[in-house]
């Protein structure tokens, strides 16, 4: 569903600053679907690669297509989900608000958006906390609210950029067991940016390790074949997670 | 309970305050130079019963009401644009940044040129010390709206006009209504010296008359309304902007 070809991002930073390339060549098809889970250390790239599936950035080499439609810019079928829940909420809406607001800015009625809002927010079990503003609501909380405002417009594919990355150990691995729920659920196609190897491990049905920054492309893209729920006490997990980190190690810079 | 201790601290501050002064007046400096609160206040009933204080309040207010309604206005609409459409911000940044050190006390001589001493100088010269703080703030306000929420808003298929006035003009109220707060503190800081030189009318004016006939009560009782006036319009102004834009307003505290 999501072809990636030969794709590259040369940045310029500033008039007669050398040229930085950032991705050299990246080739990639996800599925419909599919869990992807995309790994590296920091600065890799990871989160430019993501703002050009988003539309964001555009790339300087080669093509991105969807469902065979080439991504020239932000569009509704490509949520992004960001890290900090607090800078990409807005503040001055409740959460119920949050949720609605894709649906809104379309033009579609109160009476007719209500019970798509009500659906996500009881998805992400937040739905008590509807008349709430992202202030009085914890760092998971806002993220669930994230979550459900994303999927209300029911985009093809979720880009979530390190969305659990700012929260503590238990509150991520709750978000974890509700991520894989949600897309249980729904069925979306999701991308998923980290730098965690544990994480990519529980959650991903194929991690696509990169190579250290700049000019990264994609080592190998390995399948995590545990059935799930993964619990990292399993031997099976042990060693999964021991192949990986063997692959991210000699790219950490 | 938290009114109550509120409205304590505020009648032991200025209570203090008085007693003081009645204090200092009394037994450190001669009455003539501080006259003694008693005093003050027996001045003060003639002048605002016979009328004499609200004419010139009223007068000042309105120059300040109409000078900094003009300069917030004009200083939102032009800060929103600059903010937004970096080609106008560029073309026009350097030359604000050079009149925005002229203050309103030193565009008094070419206001009386320009406009003589009706109230049109006095407009001017509220709308030139209120005009550049807006401004300044709301460009900031614009330019400081995350990134990641005019994003998030791309994605959920907002359009350029929608993530102005959905995202952009939203997040950039705290700042504006701060830039406004601070100008209206500068448009009772600029009143002042412009009706001292240039009025025949306002607590300027009546400031600096009786100044001429070393009249120290009267000058008290002026200064007082004037400080009066300040603090209640500061408060009129957060208790307007604070019920308008609750929302907006609280939802900067914490992000």
């Amino acid at each position: 569903m999501l072809a990636i070809r030969r794709l590259e991002k040369v940045f310029v930073l500033g008039r007669g600053a050398a040229p930085v390339r950032v991705l050299a060549g990246i080739d990639l098809d996800i599925g419909k679907g599919e869990l992807f889970c995309l790994l590296g250390a920091s600065g890799c790239g990871k989160t430019t690669l993501l703002n050009i599936l988003a539309g964001f950035e555009t790339p300087t080499g080669g093509e991105l297509r969807l469902d065979e439609a080439p991504v020239t810019r932000a569009g509704r079928d490509r949520v992004v989900f960001f890290q900090n829940a607090d800078a990409a909420l807005f503040p001055w809406l409740t959460a119920e608000e949050n949720v609605a607001f894709g649906l809104r800015i379309q033009g579609m009625r109160p009476a007719r958006r209500e019970p798509t809002v009500e659906r996500y927010l009881r998805l992400v079990g937040r739905w008590d906390d509807r008349a709430k503003y992202p202030r009085q609501l914890s760092g998971g909380m806002k993220q669930r609210i994230q979550i459900a405002r994303g999927l209300a417009i029911e985009p093809a594919i979720l880009l979530m950029d390190e969305p659990f990355a700012a929260l503590d150990a238990i509150t991520r691995r709750l978000m974890h067991a509700e991520l894989l729920r949600i897309w249980a659920a729904t069925g979306t196609t999701i991308v998923f940016v980290t730098h965690d190897v544990g994480e990519a491990i529980v959650l991903a049905d194929r991690i696509g390790v990169m190579t250290r920054g700049p000019a990264a492309t994609l080592k190998t893209v390995l399948p995590v074949e545990l059935p799930r729920p993964r619990d990292p006490a399993d031997p099976r997990f042990a060693q999964t997670y021991g192949r990986v980190e063997a692959l991210l190690l000699p790219e950490a810079s | 309970m938290d009114r109550l201790r509120q409205l304590a601290l505020l009648g032991l501050s200025f209570g203090g305050f008085i007693v003081l002064w009645h204090l200092a007046s009394t037994f450190l400096v001669s009455p003539h130079l501080i006259p003694p609160p008693a005093d003050v206040l027996r001045t003060a009933v003639p002048m605002i019963t016979t009328a004499e204080i609200p004419r010139h309040m009223a007068a000042s207010l309105t120059r300040v009401a109409v000078g900094f309604a003009l300069g917030s206005t004009l200083g939102v609409v032009l800060g929103v644009i600059m903010g937004r459409l970096r080609a106008v911000h560029d073309l026009l940044d350097p030359v604000i940044e050079f009149f925005r050190f002229l203050s309103p006390t030193a565009m008094i001589p070419i206001a009386v040129i320009w406009f003589g001493i009706g109230e049109t100088s006095k407009y001017f010269l509220i709308f030139w010390g209120t005009f550049f703080i807006v401004l300044i703030n709301a460009i900031h306000g614009v330019m400081a709206t995350p990134w990641a929420r005019v994003r998030a808003a791309e994605c959920l298929g907002a359009t350029r006009a929608q993530i102005f006035a959905l995202i952009v003009l939203p997040s950039a109220v705290p700042s504006i209504i701060t830039g406004m707060r601070v100008a209206l503190a500068s448009s009772y800081l600029s009143i002042i010296p412009a009706e001292i030189l240039a009025a025949d009318s306002g607590l300027g004016f009546l400031l600096q008359q009786s100044s001429l006939l070393v009249q120290t009560n009267r000058v008290f009782v002026v200064l007082a309304v004037f400080g009066v006036l300040g603090y209640a319009s500061d408060r009129a102004f957060r208790f307007v902007t604070t019920r308008a834009l609750t929302s907006y307003l609280e939802a900067e505290t914490r992000a």
